[in-house]
């Protein structure tokens, strides 16, 4: 089976096939995606603010990664299952949407970010790791941005 | 209400409302910082929110999650405030009798509202009830709850705008 198979797959089965029958479904599953994606947002950018030493300053940073995963996690897992559920809805739109695959990407690397580097660069809050945990911030802050800005543009091109 | 729709048209036909409309790109630009503005208002409303009524950080005293993060919802309402703001004049004289458009307006008067019956009974209060380890008082929670919820009605009837 290839990829385009699979796309193609999505759209048969049938929450595919009822989201692409009913506008006021669609519009539910992409308001509850938007909100996931928000507070998504929300406990990704504390985490940031906090690796640039804007909020939270006197906490441990790991410890301040520790309380968001809950938040992080469950609003993730909503935007995933809601986002799968729009592009069953249109699969061959998004298969030949060139932004679609950046967005996925952009999105992979702001996961791994916040995943994989903070646990592992800013166990210690100290010195160097500072000067880490900041650029982690900065660099989290963008991927972030550009993962809401090519969602947006996914649906104008 | 006849008042209304003169002035929505005298909003409409106003230079840049007009040249928002009939350009190509100015529009989805716009669109584009809503959506910013509405992903950083919330995330961070939605985290304060939600720290007040119990659910997430509540580890962290509510009165550093609400110093720390209300400054970035403000930043993300007023980018959300003006493109909103820009995208309803460009559109206003066909879309003011939307109903979700409507429905929309109402939420945030009463969010809003909700904030200043907030700040004006509980404002420096939560200096005391907001730091490590006190109990958060059931005002502050529904308040809070109240203020997730409608937000969460704004940006849904937001949405639906768009299709109907």
């Amino acid at each position: 089976m290839s990829l385009e198979d699979a796309f193609i797959w999505l759209g048969e089965t049938p929450p595919g096939i009822f989201l692409a029958e009913s506008t006021p479904a669609f519009a539910v599953v992409q308001s509850i995606h938007i909100l996931a994606f928000g507070l998504l947002g929300g406990a990704i950018l504390a985490l940031d603010l906090a690796a640039l030493r804007v909020v939270f300053r006197n906490a441990p940073l790991a410890q301040t990664g520790r309380l968001l995963l809950p938040v992080f996690i469950a609003s993730l897992a909503i935007a995933a299952v809601t986002g799968l559920l729009l592009v069953a809805a249109g699969p061959l739109k998004y298969y030949t949407n060139p932004l679609f695959a950046w967005k996925l990407g952009t999105l992979a690397a702001a996961l791994a970010v916040h995943l994989a580097l903070y646990p592992i660069l800013t166990a210690k809050t100290e010195g160097r790791s500072r000067a880490v945990a900041a650029s982690l911030g900065l660099i989290s802050l963008l991927l972030w941005f550009g993962v809401a800005i090519l969602g947006r543009w996914i649906g104008l091109i | 209400m006849d008042f209304i729709q003169p002035v929505i048209q005298v909003i409409y036909d106003s230079p840049i409302p007009t040249s928002i409309r009939e350009s190509e790109w100015t529009f989805p630009i716009i669109q584009t910082f809503h959506i910013l503005g509405i992903l950083l208002f919330y995330g961070a409303i939605g985290l304060v929110d939600l720290r007040i009524v119990g659910f997430v950080l509540k580890e962290r005293p509510a009165r550093d999650v609400a110093d720390g993060l209300l400054p970035i919802a403000w930043v993300g309402f007023v980018v959300m405030a003006v493109s909103g703001g820009l995208l309803f004049a460009a559109q206003a004289a066909k879309i003011y009798t939307n109903l979700f458009l409507l429905t929309k307006f109402g939420l945030i008067l009463l969010a809003g509202l909700n904030l200043v019956v907030f700040h004006r009974f509980a404002g420096r209060a939560i200096a005391i009830w907001g730091g490590e380890g006190r109990t958060t008082p059931a005002y502050a929670r529904v308040s809070a709850g109240l203020s997730f919820l409608l937000w969460t009605g704004v940006i849904v009837t937001g949405r639906f705008i768009a299709y109907f």
